[in-house]
């Protein structure tokens, strides 16, 4: 399946597209319970009014301080705010929880709501007149605690929603980013393996001429060599020296084209579980000898015994090694870890490294920056690794030695 | 006349000392008859003004007009803020009709020092008194705690 940037740019808007949508439904419901809230507690207050008008008048007819004895009755309870009661227009009588707010207003609205630092507040206000004809408003201000507690609760499921929301945007925001990389990554690594065997088949074609063109004649060439050493005399120091720069070249020229023939043609392997301990024991037993190799330490972190092709494997560290050895190091480190299915094998040295410009090609056949080198080596190691179903990657700083990573 | 005289001398001498009114038996701050005075402070008293033993920081402030003003400012654990005589100082505030028609004014906003402490809301709900920070009365109120600093 390809995803490209024109997918995962529909699906992002989709996503924001959702959230912004979500958001406005989640404000909208809050929105709607707090006025639902309010309204409720408005169609309460007109009830209170309705049976505080009724007592008031009763009272009032009775006289002035019944009135007044009642209002401070109903300030007691704990809801009540404040008490107030205008003869006239004139404050008459007042009672406040809150040192001296009292927040009257000159209208007779029957019921109205106001903020405070304590919450919504609902006046209810009724009025009324004495026998003589004076006007009397009653006034009470209450507190409706279940208007914040479900405002509180309204906006609390409101912001946990809307986190609840980001959170998923971003799980997705950052999935879909990460699985767009990873496909990016994948079609690099197909359209390089593509471009890779396209190369191969050519060189395949390159060698299969090489093979008839100059192998054959080469191994007349050494056949006739083999003839004609006996007659030789080896006491001749020039005879000799030359005899044996001709049979190591003829081998070289033979060697070279035996690997460019394992670059085009696919590899057999050999998988069994390897001893990882007396697979290392027995290649720094091998490097133990040349006199310009390079120390090896092995740092084994796991018990696991890979399932892999020995031989091949094998081919593929001397190479590393070798091209340490090359690159001025005096000492390798490999150090090997287990994971779950997977062994992971990191080759450090300390020589000269590799520059930038370099380590693109670093894989590439036929490209070598070294002066003696045919360029086969690390293409080959990378086949083996492809072939043993791992990876090779490989990280260095000019003059800082290299890393060569590989996954198996 | 020697009646009259005794009247002037009292009226003088009250004057002279600047005796402010006192608090009336039940005030309110009123939100619709707001003002603003700005003048020097000449004496500082704490009272009992709500009776429920919280102490409240009185001024009693001399305008430059040179009228005289009880300001209820709020209790005296609110304001960390140091009052002293003779400072400068600029009150937003209800004033309030006494029985003997002194200026008795109720503070929301104070100014002094270059720092403005607010102590009331636009209806005068007092700041000290905000759920779990206030003291004093009722079941919603606490120990004192925060300050009006802006």
């Amino acid at each position: 399946m390809k995803i490209t940037a024109r997918y995962i740019a529909i699906l992002l808007g989709l996503v924001i597209f959702s959230s912004g949508f979500f958001y406005l439904l989640n404000l909208s419901n809050r929105r709607a319970v707090e006025a639902r809230t309010l309204e409720l507690a408005v169609s309460e207050g007109k009830t209170i009014e309705k049976v505080l008008g009724k007592a008031a008048l009763h009272l009032l007819e009775k006289g002035e301080g019944h009135l007044l004895r009642f209002m401070d009755e109903i300030y007691v309870n704990d809801q009540v705010i404040y008490v107030a009661v205008r003869r006239s227009g004139r404050l008459l009588h007042a009672r406040s929880k809150y040192e001296g707010y009292l927040p009257l207003e000159n209208d007779l609205q029957p019921v109205k709501t106001f903020a405070s630092p304590l919450g919504e507040i609902i006046e209810v206000t009724t009025a009324m007149n004495d026998r003589s004809g004076l006007q009397y408003t009653a006034h009470i201000g209450y507190f409706f605690s279940a208007i914040g507690e479900i405002r509180n609760s309204a906006r609390k499921s409101f912001l946990l929603l809307t986190l609840l929301q980001a959170a998923i945007v971003l799980v997705l925001v950052a999935f879909l980013s990460s699985f767009n990389r990873q496909m990016g990554r994948k079609e690099i690594e197909i359209q390089r393996e593509k471009e890779e065997k396209e190369k191969l088949q050519e060189i395949s074609l390159i060698t299969s001429g090489i093979n008839h063109e100059i192998k054959n004649p080469l191994n007349s060439l050494y056949l006739s060599y083999q003839m004609l050493e006996p007659r030789l005399d080896p006491a001749d120091p020039e005879t000799a020296f030359h005899s044996q720069t001709l049979k190591r070249e003829i081998k070289r020229i033979l060697d070279i084209i035996d690997r460019f023939s394992s670059l085009s043609h696919s590899i057999a392997t050999h998988m069994e579980a390897i001893d990882l301990r007396r697979f290392f024991a027995e290649l720094q037993a091998a490097w133990s000898g040349p006199e310009a190799s390079p120390r090896i330490i092995l740092r084994l972190e796991t018990q696991k015994e890979p399932v892999s092709d020995r031989g091949l494997l094998r081919q593929v560290m001397d190479n590393m090694i070798r091209n340490a050895m090359e690159a001025g190091a005096t000492l390798v480190t490999i150090t090997v870890r287990g994971a779950k299915k997977k062994t992971f094998f990191s080759i450090r040295d300390d020589g000269r490294g590799i520059s930038k410009e370099h380590i693109k090609f670093i894989f590439d056949p036929f490209i070598s920056f070294k002066s003696r080198g045919s360029g086969i080596g690390l293409a080959l190691a990378r086949k083996i690794i492809m072939q043993l179903g791992g990876r090779i990657e490989v990280e260095s700083v000019e003059g800082r030695g290299a890393e060569f990573k590989i996954v198996l | 006349m020697k009646k009259s005289k005794l009247l002037s001398s009292l009226l003088l001498m009250q004057a002279v000392l600047g005796l402010p009114a006192q608090a009336p038996p039940f005030h309110y701050f009123d939100h619709k008859n707001l003002t603003v005075i700005q003048g020097q402070v000449q004496h500082i008293d704490y009272e009992e003004v709500y009776g429920r033993k919280t102490e409240f920081l009185i001024l009693r402030i001399q305008c430059d007009d040179q009228r005289l003003f009880r300001v209820e400012v709020c209790p005296q654990w609110f304001l960390d803020t140091d009052i002293a005589v003779g400072m400068k100082i600029r009150i937003h505030g209800s004033l309030l009709k006494t029985p003997d028609n002194s200026l008795y004014l109720i503070a929301q906003e104070i100014s002094l020092q270059g720092e403005r402490i607010s102590l009331r809301d636009s209806r005068g709900f007092p700041l000290w008194s905000r759920q779990g920070q206030s003291g004093g009365y009722g079941k919603n109120r606490k120990g004192p705690g925060g300050r009006g600093k802006r």
